[in-house]
């Protein structure tokens, strides 16, 4: 037998025979693990339902428009109009994964409710299409749009709050056309609705596409709005649009970068969650380190003997840290499936949230299961015994044989 | 007796020196570290508090009744009159009052004319939006500032201005009389929110009262040198506020967004920190209990000698509660000079979502907070001895005696 199959096997035969000890370091390896996968996975559930929160309220998956149209700032519909729309469409619709394309126009307006005025970001937008994207929108009063709406118009909440409207009333909106001339039309509010951003809210207005092309007297839309089957892809999605796009003068933005907030929403997430997760990892490493340091310590008379018959010191270290692998690997696996089965069961249970702020309905949050995340916590469960057994088992050898033969147990 | 044991606690305590010393390291460290993920998250949330108070709401708004519900579809009818001397004097001395005159119109510069949403300031007492406005270019208004203007971002885009620049602002009197001033574009700022930006003009609230040709504010923004004061001086205040006709609102009723924001914010913590508390617990039970068990033949011995099982229960609970308070008085030293430490760095975190200005991260150990993680672990310390503790005065002695190790 080859001296490492031997110090293997010595290895495991010291850890069943030292049941108690053993046991608390696989179950400090177990807690701090599973604590580890709860936790990432929580963490990733409350990024994933931050993002389809802006994916399903506002920004679709991916948005095309002309080059230039979103660094001009400019609402000169003209410039940057898409006019073959239902081509491009069509053309969209046919990749694989993606599940419609809508088309919206955008315009700055006014609207009044016959006392006062209220600047206004119209957008042009096709009822059915939208509600079906839309289902993180939240309708704070009346319905959505209908296709059948022909002058039908869908309020943010503080526009609808600041005139003064709700459902049923009728208002004017003006806007100036192609033409540089002032163009006014009546609609009958059906709802009013409130997304992630109140400032979105407050000046947001949306009318049915037909009725934004006749009052600025163009046809066409601004941005064509991707919707996607799975969140996953949008890069993939993203990088082929652009390189079948770009020469025809098409800028394709990623749903990330269409909303203002989500980079510095994730930042503080990660940065406070990280936060978090380090002092997690550092009580797995001290309880493992407790637990592993405590052990060797109190075994110093066993090595002591070992060494006494003969055994090198690196041999001894060596088995110490052989042990320490198997109470690792041992404790990691028993931490990903505890922490895998207790987020399933979390998961099917459910945690309750508060409503998020454009809301009148908490959520549920879950506990994502991830690859990366168990495989991460895996790795820090089966590594964290092996170096937490540096130090004492360095000391165990160090101490001369004598000393330790003598160590009151 | 009861001397006896606690002396005998204690001497068990130095004996096994060790194991006391990684119990209570492992206590004081799991404290330490549940203070500091609160304190943290503690500091944060006054930090963003602190914030949006300075940037959006003041601590008090004094404003005509139903301004908040229906004011902006009615402007015109929700102004007030600067509040009197009388009003002013219950405030404390250092509070600052910032009267607010909203208007709409149409800006125009060159061909190009766009509704603007304006907000009229005394540039000397108000913070402009403070760190919600970020400067682009050009200068704030100048604090004696009698003339400028600054325009968001997107409406400075589209009108094609910029710093230095010349615009005219046409809205509509209280008499519904059509009136027009030309004023210079004194800088270009940005909120968070291109929304806002698309519509954003500050001015100094004489220029937006001469154009509209009315007197008065329609909010009066109290901020307060102390935020703890905020509801003695609401108290004082709503009184005399009444009988002048002002509807009084503190910031937390008027923040309704940022309020709900910081409530699932905090649940989405809590949830970590459960995790982080279920850790802890567990690891000082774990330890604890090593800690007893290997000591089984010491309990062997005390017993074959004559001692009562409850008071060997009582010695270990004894030993366990006492570890606990070193270790939590510990854990909380540690905590206070890592909290200095990060005072000290002045550790700039990035700007939370809405805002354009970071701020100081920093640890705050309220005295609640600081109770209740004590109890917290001190009690976990405890309940983790129990159950070891008993299962050692329930030994058989002669099996303890020859429990080998």
């Amino acid at each position: 037998m080859n001296s490492m199959a031997s110090t293997v096997d010595l290895a495991l035969r010291n850890v069943r025979r030292q049941r108690g000890r053993s046991a608390f370091v696989v179950g400090a390896v177990a807690l701090g693990v599973a604590a580890l996968i709860l936790a990432g996975g929580f963490i990733k559930d409350t990024i994933v339902e931050l993002g389809d929160s802006i994916i399903y309220a506002q920004t679709g998956h991916l948005q095309l428009s002309r080059s230039g149209y979103r660094e001009a700032a400019s609402f000169d519909p003209e410039a940057y109009l898409i006019e073959e729309t239902e081509a491009l469409r069509e053309e969209l619709e046919d990749g694989d994964g993606v599940r419609q394309v809508l088309l919206r126009l955008y315009t700055a307006g006014l609207a009044g409710n016959g006392d006062s005025d209220w600047p206004v970001i119209i957008e042009g937008v096709e009822p059915e299409r939208e509600s079906a994207l839309g289902s993180y929108i939240n309708i704070a009063a009346g319905r959505r749009l209908a296709d059948d709406d022909t002058f039908g118009v869908l309020l943010g909440a503080g526009v609808a709050q600041a005139l003064e409207l709700s459902p049923g009333d009728w208002m004017d909106v003006v806007a100036t056309t192609v033409d540089g001339s002032m163009n006014s039309l009546e609609f009958e509010v059906v709802g009013t609705f409130q997304t992630f951003s109140k400032d979105y809210d407050a000046v947001a207005l949306r009318l049915p596409l037909a009725a934004v092309q006749e009052l600025l007297g163009v046809s066409g839309a601004n941005v064509a709005v991707v919707e996607l089957d799975d969140t996953g892809t949008t890069e993939a999605h993203a990088e082929m649009f652009a390189q079948g796009f770009a020469e025809r003068g098409f800028a394709v933005e990623r749903w990330q970068e269409l909303d203002p907030f989500y980079y510095q929403t994730v930042a503080l997430y990660q940065q406070q969650f990280g936060f978090l997760i380090a002092v997690i990892l550092s009580l797995v490493v001290l309880g493992v380190g407790t637990a592993m340091g405590m052990s060797i310590h109190e075994r110093a008379a066993e090595f002591g003997t070992l060494r006494a018959l003969g055994t090198r010191d690196e041999s001894v270290t060596r088995l110490i840290l052989v042990e320490s692998v198997v109470l690792g690997l041992t404790g990691a696996v028993a931490g990903v499936v505890l922490g895998n089965l207790l987020a399933v069961a979390i998961s099917a249970v459910g945690i309750p949230m508060p409503p998020p702020p454009n809301s009148d309905l908490g959520y549920i949050s879950l506990i994502r299961l991830s690859l990366p995340v168990s495989l991460l916590a895996f790795a820090v469960g089966a590594l964290a015994p092996m170096l937490a057994a540096l130090g004492p088992a360095r000391r165990s050898v160090k101490m001369p044989i004598v000393d330790a033969l003598q160590r009151a147990v | 007796m009861r001397g006896l044991t606690v002396f005998l606690a204690l001497r068990n305590l130095r004996r096994q020196l060790r194991r006391s010393l990684s119990a209570l390291l492992t206590i004081a460290i799991g404290v330490t570290a549940l203070l500091l993920a609160e304190g943290y998250s503690a500091g944060m949330f006054s930090a963003f508090r602190e914030s949006t108070i300075r940037a959006q709401y003041g601590h008090l708004q004094l404003t005509a009744p139903g301004f908040h519900e229906r004011g902006r579809s009615n402007l015109h009818a929700h102004l007030m009159p600067a509040p009197s001397a009388s009003l002013q004097a219950v405030l404390p001395d250092d509070a600052v009052v910032a009267p607010r005159y909203l208007f709409v119109g149409l800006a125009s510069a060159g061909d190009t004319t766009l509704p603007f949403s304006g907000l009229g300031l005394d540039p000397a007492v108000d913070a402009q939006g403070g760190s919600a406005l970020r400067l682009v270019s050009g200068e704030r208004l100048a604090a004696n500032a009698a003339e400028g203007v600054l325009v968001g971002q997107g409406l400075a885009k589209r009108l094609g201005v910029q710093a230095g620049d010349a615009i005219v602002l046409l809205v509509t009197t209280a008499d519904e009389q059509l009136n027009a001033r030309e004023t210079t574009v004194t800088g270009i700022a940005a909120s968070s929110s291109a929304a806002i930006d698309d519509a954003l003009l500050v001015t100094p609230a004489g220029v937006a009262r001469e154009l509209m040709r009315s007197e008065g504010s329609h909010q009066y923004l109290i901020y307060l040198s102390d935020g703890d004061e905020l509801e003695a001086v609401q108290a004082r205040l709503a009184a005399v506020a009444q009988t002048e006709g002002f509807e009084l609102r503190d910031w937390w009723s008027l923040a309704d967004f940022y309020r709900r924001a910081e409530q699932l914010f905090r649940q989405q913590l809590t949830v970590v920190v459960a995790i982080v508390t279920a850790i802890l617990l567990l690891s000082i039970s774990n330890t604890m209990m090593m800690t007893v068990l290997e000591r089984t033949r010491e309990i062997g011995t005390v017993m074959a000698l004559g001692a009562r099982p409850s008071r060997v229960l009582r010695g270990f609970v004894l030993e366990g509660a006492m570890l606990g308070l070193l270790g939590v008085l510990l854990g909380i030293t540690l905590a206070w000079v890592l909290s200095l430490g990060l005072d000290a760095l002045a550790l700039q975190m990035p700007p939370p979502p809405g805002f354009s200005v970071g701020y100081t991260a920093s640890i705050e150990l309220g005295p609640p907070l600081l109770l209740r993680v004590a109890l917290l672990s001190w009690g976990a310390t405890v309940l983790a001895c129990l159950w070891p503790a008993w299962r050692a005065s329930r030994l058989e002695i002669v099996d303890a005696l020859r429990v080998v190790r």
